[in-house]
């Protein structure tokens, strides 16, 4: 029990932390956002319009009182469920905003880390089951080389290969022309747009899996148990599915549960190139913007997923494997 | 082996749900191609459709506000009028929703309202709806985009009232130079923003608008615009609907207009003449109109900058054909260093420049002379073949570049090997674009790249680059960042801030133009464009550079009212 | 931000489940250097990384032009005298890319060193006090530090100094990474320091400082190589993906900064082809030689993971 307090206190301590980073680490960058925000509108190439700076600076409300007493003040809307208003879609509150993007977000990646972790795990299994044979020299290499590579240069290739080039997927957008909702014209225009951002996040992605587990596995069959188990005769199909693999899918499923939380840091580049409508891009925006009200909002969020998978990880680990409860406190 | 018949299956299904994607998205995307081909005809001198890209520059769709004085809202141009179109290259004034204006001395403006005007919801336009919009920013500063009520441009207003179909505007001063930013305000019904308290938290999802288009759909990324048939001036529009959609980056963009799903586009592109127009000549085209001046902004408080003589020398000394070929793909010309945008302006250059269209403006790259100018000043040569100050003192200086912006860093490495040419000690320090302008706050820098505007009121326009006032402040990015402070161009800007009669506004800025020309505060390199990048298959009569009847990036209302359908 | 946090997931399983073997093992029959070289991967990883630091080293005689020297015309498409064309600036694109095999080798070498310190300082302090108050502040830091959202930090690090050199980047990039593997070697010292040498160095009347630093990590050396190799690893590819989001180092060109430049010409809407394509297939040569060095570092401390 003390183990679970003890976890649950940490989490709450952390929270803390990263709220109060999240406060200060964007308004310690330089840049004022009512002047970013004129100069964007405006372009590159012309004069900041001072009486529009002092109008949105007078729209947006000039903080009062030192940083110190800002951050009071942030925490005590926190507390109160108020995230503020965001710079760049004003008069609409952040979670409005963050409403309209979530779902794109939770679904695209939530389809990409089920479907890399499924295949990443598979290849990865069957390659260490068979290992130092062909298939499993093919998938190290092949899966060592993809994984190095930039997600950016491969959206590229992806964008101009497949989009461009073929014309096959559309390259902008979550959708196009069709009414969201659960009708098949909507289906199918968000999954012809969401098709190459996807791709590109899926490339990346089950490499990880794919070592990992082959790995393990690769140690496991080493182990006493599964050597037993086939000095018993049973067939090899029982022995890696139900021996081997089995156990060694343990680190596996809590490096999933890890990696779903900091999955979104991972979105906004990809989101962005694509200028598909979610999170990812929400932040690489909120960033350029310094929508500070928009960017605490999301890094909270961010936060929050991350450690929540972390706790869920964390006992997991514990509730299945009585060793670790020491080792992984 | 039952594992590696489930895995063959798994591979199987996936491959074959790939292909059955992809077929089928080809071919939908292709067919839709193909249907916008045969639309492209038209049908009675009218244009079915055009495209364009979005103009809410954010990722979230689905929120819907249309509120001209939101920072961001889903339609900026189409819906919400201006009382009139000042056309920034001419700078020749089209009457839209008022007719006529008049100055009265130079602190009472008076607009007469053009009659007959309907609000979309049938209603009619009347000079009280100008009033109350105007009144608004009084009472609401943050809605006051272009200084009305205060004293950013000029004197600021002290009243707005109708009387009969005029609206009369009296200042508290001369207020000549507000002129240009008063026009631009977008005029909303008094009977709903009058209601809603601070109209720039008003969320307006169904605008009642007095402007060429109607909301006609909008499904959280595209939006349809239909004509409004009741339309002032319905005539002259001869598009049937626009569709806004995406934000683009400059590669996508290309891309889009290639393929004929966007119309026209006035963003960066990359080399416009080899991606965009080589492809097909006849189709696509491209015009860039000098639209300000890219210029170099020394510090003038820091040695050796402060030296009026080192300045001519670097006039001279920096290879702006050369910079503008690597920032602009040699688009835009050489930039006069009279600080005008020629030839657009060249009847204001006083007799002196004036000849040949101001050409003795426009400095050639002449290292030699550039040289001379600085042996002739006392800069000698060390050692170490750098050059030193009059006193003695060595030169060490850096370019502060923005990190990132590839065209500027293009310039800065082009500037920086021209100067060490000619042995001063220059390096390139590359910051993120927001320490840049911190810096232009601070002062805290010898050299970097700045924007002269050009526009047509030149108090704000060139005058924005020289005047004492327009120095930054700790807090506020203004104009005059290399910080040029002479009582004499002050006076003139004063002048003109009262000045209505063109033959006085000529030797004003004449005074603006000598100044340039012999105290070289900034050294122009090339002109800044507004650009038009546009397709021909579906609509004609694009501003271009043989017929630039307005500037294409500020001034779509006008083009709006020049197209017609293609032949 | 991807680039950052990508090796500790990867690596920390294994590592933790052979950490006991590794340490009986290393110093077996076999040297070092033998069992690396054992691995056909590693071989090969190390003679591309060797062919790497050679061009790093003769890159003035590489390399046809300096890099900085901009008087080409622009744009220029891949040609006999310019193999990869030449960028917006009119500089040589080979040129900047052979000079920029240093920046990225420079990089993988401090920053990995960097990150690898810092781990280990936290990892095994923390590991070595566990239950104690020593340890709940470091695994609270080092907690923190995975949770934070990295890029708006970097960005903020990134934009605190005007002049963006190298030792900033490698800064940027160690303070962002080093977390992962601080809690890897937390776990693995629990594991070893309840063995007997450690319980004798105790006796002996050594001090913790010494026992952790001097006992101890002499007996992980193979943990503390691979988790160097995966650091440098990371930081080539961090470098590469800020210098892509154009915050990389102004005063070098790395081959991120030439994939950015090509992007923001738009090189392939302009044919430019070789322009975005051999820098990122350069880099991923490299990153995919130095992983497969870890395939043999990783045997020293898993001998399951031996060929034959």
């Amino acid at each position: 029990m003390k183990y679970f307090l003890r976890k649950v206190g940490f989490f709450v301590l952390t929270l803390w932390a990263v709220v109060t980073l999240n406060f200060f680490i964007p308004r310690l960058q330089p840049g004022d956002p009512a002047e970013l925000m004129v100069q964007k509108l405006a372009g590159k190439n012309a004069q900041l319009n001072p009486a529009q700076v002092a109008a949105i600076r007078d729209m947006l409300g000039t903080p009062t009182g030192s940083l110190w007493s800002q951050y009071w003040q942030y925490l005590g809307q926190l507390a109160h469920g108020n995230f503020g208003v965001s710079y760049t879609y004003f008069p609409f509150g952040v979670m409005q905003v963050i409403g309209q993007a979530f779902w794109w977000t939770v679904i695209l990646v939530t389809i990409v880390q089920v479907l890399s972790f499924g295949i990443g795990v598979l290849l990865g299994a069957f390659a260490a089951w068979k290992r130092n044979g062909r298939f499993d020299t093919a998938v190290t290499l092949v899966s060592t080389f993809v994984g190095t590579l930039q997600p950016f240069w491969i959206a590229l290739l992806l964008i101009y290969g497949l989009g461009y080039g073929l014309g096959w997927f559309a390259t902008s957008g979550g959708y196009e022309d069709s009414t969201p909702g659960f009708n098949w014209g909507f289906v199918y225009d968000a999954i012809s747009h969401g098709f190459l951002p996807a791709l590109t996040l899926m490339i990346v992605t089950p490499v990880g899996w794919v070592l990992g587990m082959r790995n393990t596995m690769v140690l496991n069959l080493g182990e006493d148990y599964v050597r037993l188990a086939k000095a018993k005769g049973l067939p090899d199909k029982v022995v890696a599915l139900r021996y081997a693999a089995r156990n060694a899918l343990l680190p596996s499923v809590t490096g999933f549960a890890l990696a779903l939380g900091g999955v979104l840091g991972g979105t906004i580049l990809v989101e962005t190139v694509f200028d598909y409508p979610g999170l990812g891009r929400l932040m690489g925006e909120a960033v350029g913007y310094k929508d500070y009200p928009m960017l605490q909002a999301l890094m909270l969020l961010t936060a929050v997923a991350t450690l929540l998978a972390n706790l869920v990880a964390d006992l997991l680990y514990g509730v299945l494997d009585p060793r670790a409860r020491r080792a992984q406190a | 082996m039952g594992l590696r018949r489930t895995l063959v299956a798994v591979i199987a299904v996936l491959t074959s749900l790939t292909l059955l994607t992809t077929g089928c998205a080809g071919s939908r995307l292709a067919h839709e191609r193909e249907a916008r081909r045969n639309h492209s005809g038209g049908t009675g001198g009218m244009i079915p459709q055009l495209n364009l890209p979005a103009e809410f520059d954010a990722s979230v769709g689905g929120l819907v506000n249309y509120n001209p004085y939101a920072p961001q809202q889903l339609v900026k141009t189409w819906l919400y009028e201006p009382l009139m179109v000042q056309d920034s290259l001419s700078c020749g004034v089209t009457p839209w929703l008022a007719t006529k204006y008049t100055w009265v001395g130079s602190n009472k403006l008076i607009f007469d309202i053009r009659q007959g005007v309907k609000w979309s919801d049938g209603s009619a336009f009347t000079p009280n709806d100008v009033v109350t919009t105007l009144n608004l920013m009084k009472k609401y500063p943050a809605m006051d985009v272009n200084g009305l009520w205060t004293s950013a441009f000029g004197a600021p207003a002290t009243s707005v009232t109708a009387q009969g179909d005029q609206v009369i505007i009296t200042f508290a001063g001369p207020a000549v130079s507000k002129f240009s930013s008063i026009l631009g305000n977008l005029i909303v019904p008094a009977k709903i923003y009058g209601k809603v308290g601070d109209p720039t938290k008003y969320v307006d999802k169904k605008p009642v608008s007095t402007g060429p288009f109607l909301v006609g759909s909008y499904n959280g990324r595209r939006l349809e615009l239909d004509r409004n048939p009741d339309y002032w001036q319905a005539d002259k529009i001869k598009v049937q609907k626009l569709v806004l959609q995406g934000n683009y980056d400059a590669n996508q963009a290309v891309q889009m207009l290639r393929n004929g799903d966007l119309d026209f586009y006035t963003g960066e592109i990359p080399n416009p003449i080899k991606t965009f127009v080589d492809p097909n000549p006849q189709l696509n085209h491209v015009w860039y109109a000098p639209n300000g001046s890219t210029v170099l902004a020394p510090n003038l408080t820091r040695k050796p900058f402060s030296d009026v003589r080192f300045r001519e020398a670097m006039a001279y000394g920096v290879n702006k054909q050369q910079a503008s070929l690597k920032a602009t793909y040699g688009l835009m010309q050489v930039a006069s260093q009279s600080g005008l945008t020629l030839p657009a302006k060249k009847d204001l250059l006083p007799p002196g420049y004036a000849l040949n269209g101001g050409a003795s403006t426009i400095l050639a790259y002449d290292p030699a002379k550039a040289n001379q100018l600085l042996d002739a000043a006392g800069y000698t040569k060390g050692p170490d073949g750098f050059r030193r100050n009059p006193d003695g003192s060595p030169i060490k200086l850096t370019f502060a570049v923005q990190a990132g912006f590839i065209d500027y860093q293009a310039v800065a490495d082009e500037v920086v090997s021209n100067l060490r040419a000619l042995g001063i000690d220059i390096s390139v320090v590359a910051s993120q674009p927001d320490s840049v302008d911190a810096l232009k706050k601070t002062g805290d820098f010898d050299i970097m790249i700045n924007y002269m505007a050009a526009g047509c009121d030149y108090v704000n326009g060139v005058g924005a680059t020289l005047a004492t006032a327009q120095i930054p402040t700790k807090t506020t990015i203004l104009g005059n960042v290399e910080r040029y402070s002479n009582p004499t161009v002050d006076q003139a800007l004063k002048n003109l801030n009262g000045e209505t009669d063109q033959a006085k506004v000529k030797d004003e800025v004449g005074v603006l133009v000598n100044t340039m020309m012999t105290q070289y505060p900034v050294v122009p390199l090339f002109y800044a464009p507004a650009r038009a990048i546009y397709r021909t298959d579906k609509a004609a009569g694009w501003p271009s550079a043989e017929d630039p009847y307005c500037n294409p990036q500020d001034n779509a209302r006008i083009w709006m009212t020049r197209l017609s359908a293609a032949k | 931000m991807t680039v950052v946090g990508a090796d500790p997931m990867a690596e920390s399983a294994p590592e933790q489940t052979g950490v006991a073997d590794g340490a009986k093992r290393a110093s077996g029959p076999d040297p070092w250097y033998k069992i690396i070289w054992s691995s056909k991967k590693a071989r090969v990883g190390l003679i591309v990384l060797a062919i790497y630091i050679l061009v790093a080293i003769f890159a003035p005689l590489i390399a046809p032009y300096p890099p900085q020297q901009n008087t080409f015309t622009p744009l220029l498409n891949a040609s006999w005298s310019h193999p990869l064309g030449t960028n917006t600036g009119g500089q040589d694109v080979f040129s900047q890319l052979v000079y920029g095999s240093r920046v990225s080798l420079l990089v993988g070498v401090l920053g990995g060193t960097l990150a690898t310190a810092i781990a280990l300082v936290i990892g095994l302090i923390s590991g070595y006090t566990e239950g104690t108050i020593v340890d709940d502040v470091l695994s609270f830091l080092t907690n923190v530090a995975l949770v934070i959202p990295v890029l708006p930090l970097i960005i903020t690090l990134v934009a605190y100094s005007n002049v963006r050199g190298i030792g900033l980047i490698v800064g940027v990039i160690a303070i962002t990474s080093w977390a992962g593997a601080a809690r890897a070697k937390r776990a693995q010292i629990i594991t070893l320091r309840n063995r007997d040498f450690v319980t004798a160095a105790k006796f002996s009347g050594e001090g913790p400082w010494r026992i952790v630093f001097f006992e101890i990590m002499p007996n992980m050396t193979s943990l503390v190589a691979a988790a160097f190799v995966g650091a440098a690893t990371g930081a080539i590819g961090a470098e590469a993906g800020l210098a892509v989001l154009g915050l990389g180092s102004n005063d070098s060109v790395s081959w991120g900064t030439i994939l950015y430049q090509a992007d923001a010409a738009g090189a392939i809407s302009q044919g430019l082809f070789a322009w975005v394509f051999v820098p990122g297939l350069v880099l991923a040569v490299l990153i995919t030689a130095m992983s497969f060095i870890n395939f043999g570092v990783d045997l020293l401390s898993n001998p399951h993971l031996r060929e034959g």
